[in-house]
């Protein structure tokens, strides 16, 4: 549970990160850590707490953005499934596979976002402009994709190894091994 | 079946999630401004000071860049302003004494009258990282009477609409936004249109084309008729207009007037138009009037 909870945090912080460079910077400019830590989560947790982390990192993106409150958690969960179907034909866990796929992620989730709102909100119509940005934003975020994975991997470990150091604490002053 | 409902737990988890996103969707939808989702306003309360935390010291890096190390040009930009506010300063001058003279003095100070209500300064604490909707996170809410449906400003002109409230926190629809709208006129023609936001940083007005004047070079400024927007607030300078003349609507860019990429503190005026009220309901009718001109001592 504790290892859900911290991804779920850092969700929310990179959340929170975002924005705030965003304020700064042009967005395009600004990766989507909480896309890539989806993507992350996808191959680091099981199935069940991947799903719940997903979709509240989903929620914690929705606060401080406009989009509609569910919408970027109804993708966020649609890209866990699809990276975890993913991941059973295809070892993501290298680095130049997990960078092209976390580049046609953005695109999929981009356009996803836009989809979801031509359906919710009416007609959403795209620049040419647009696509480019989102282009631009791909190359920007795509290699960011091991490192936040060395991150989530390296987060779920240091929580997970405190329940395993507790159970596999050896009494040094008998013999292990006869 | 023990068994099978372990096998289901899954996909059965799956789909009362995404179903339950799917519903938040459809609520938030349906609902507008103050009446959204609790989760919607307790989210957007949340998010405001944790975004403030987090927003302050990359603002101070910022503003330590701009303050001490990106001033190579101000000498030259200074002169330069100082040239134009000088012209400004003659042609205001000109400009006064045809407006005495044609009597529209009185008119004109009856329409600052009717805007010149209280503003309530505001911090921008977050922007929308999302690459398809422009909206500013600001650190006042329901507790200093922002509602939904006011609109926000700074010196420059027009920022967006205040669209979300919380009681700490408001979400603002820049009107750069792709679902903004706002009803506009070119200053110098009196030449009537709609100023959209192209989702993409750039605004477009339509108009349409009745020997209407619209040139490169114009202001364009709210009309004050939708009963959103007070009459004259700035919006942006037509840059280049597309002529098609078989076309009835003609569309023109405008550069907009607000350096939206800049903003640290708006205005939120504490008055709704009519239209607004009508659409966030009437909860709040006393401030659907206009409030009275506190800040109007200048006059």
């Amino acid at each position: 549970m504790r290892p859900v909870l911290a991804l779920l945090v850092l969700g929310w912080l990179f959340a929170l990160l975002q924005g705030a460079a965003a304020h700064l910077l042009p967005s395009w400019t600004v990766p989507d850590l909480v896309l890539l830590l989806t993507l992350a989560v996808a191959l680091v947790l099981g199935p069940g707490a991947g799903l719940l982390v997903a979709s509240g990192v989903g929620l914690g993106a929705d606060m401080v953005s406009g989009t509609l409150l569910g919408q970027l958690a109804c993708l966020r969960l649609l890209v866990l499934v699809f990276t975890r179907l993913v991941a059973g034909q295809l070892d993501l866990r290298r680095g130049l596979p997990l960078v092209v796929f976390a580049a046609a992620l953005v695109w999929i989730d981009g356009l996803g976002q836009a989809g979801l709102s031509w359906l919710f909100l009416g007609a959403f119509p795209l620049q040419p402009g647009e696509l480019l940005t989102l282009g631009l934003r791909t190359l920007v975020t795509a290699p960011f994709a091991p490192l936040v994975l060395g991150i989530a991997r390296s987060v779920r470990e240091r929580f997970d190894e405190s329940d395993a150091r507790r159970e596999m604490r050896l009494d040094t002053r008998r013999a292990v091994l006869r | 079946m023990s068994d099978f409902l372990r096998r289901i737990r899954l996909p059965l988890l799956f789909a009362a999630l995404l179903l339950g996103t799917l519903a938040l969707m459809l609520g938030d939808r349906g609902k507008a401004g103050d009446d959204r989702h609790w989760l919607s306003r307790a989210l957007l309360e949340l998010a405001a000071p944790v975004q403030k935390a987090v927003t302050r010291p990359v603002h101070f890096v910022g503003d330590t860049w701009r303050r001490y190390v990106a001033l190579v040009d101000l000498e030259s930009e200074n002169e330069a302003l100082r040239a134009e506010l000088a012209r400004l300063e003659e042609e205001n001058l000109q400009y006064r004494e045809a407006l005495v003279t044609s009597g529209q003095l009185r008119r004109i100070a009856e329409m600052r009258r009717d805007f010149e209500v209280p503003l309530l300064p505001a911090e921008v604490v977050g922007q929308d990282a999302s690459p398809w909707f422009r909206s500013l996170l600001l650190d006042r809410g329901q507790a200093a009477d922002v509602r939904s449906g006011m609109p926000v400003m700074v010196d420059q002109g027009l920022v967006g609409l205040v669209s979300a409230t919380s009681l700490h926190a408001a979400r603002t629809m820049m009107i750069l936004d792709r679902r903004s709208a706002v009803d506009a006129m070119i200053q110098r023609s009196r030449a009537r249109g709609l100023v959209r936001g192209l989702g993409n940083g750039e605004l477009e007005f339509e108009f349409m084309v009745r020997g209407d004047d619209v040139a490169s070079g114009d202001e364009v400024i709210t009309s004050g008729i939708g009963g959103v927007y007070p009459k004259g607030l700035r919006i942006g300078t037509i840059s280049e207009v597309k002529a098609d003349r078989s076309e009835l609507l003609h569309t023109a860019r405008v550069q907009p007037s607000v350096d939206f990429g800049r903003l640290e503190q708006v205005f939120v005026m504490l008055h709704r138009g009519p239209t607004m009220d009508l659409l966030f309901g009437g909860g709040d009718g006393d401030l659907a009037e206009p409030a009275p001109a506190k800040v109007a001592d200048g006059r």
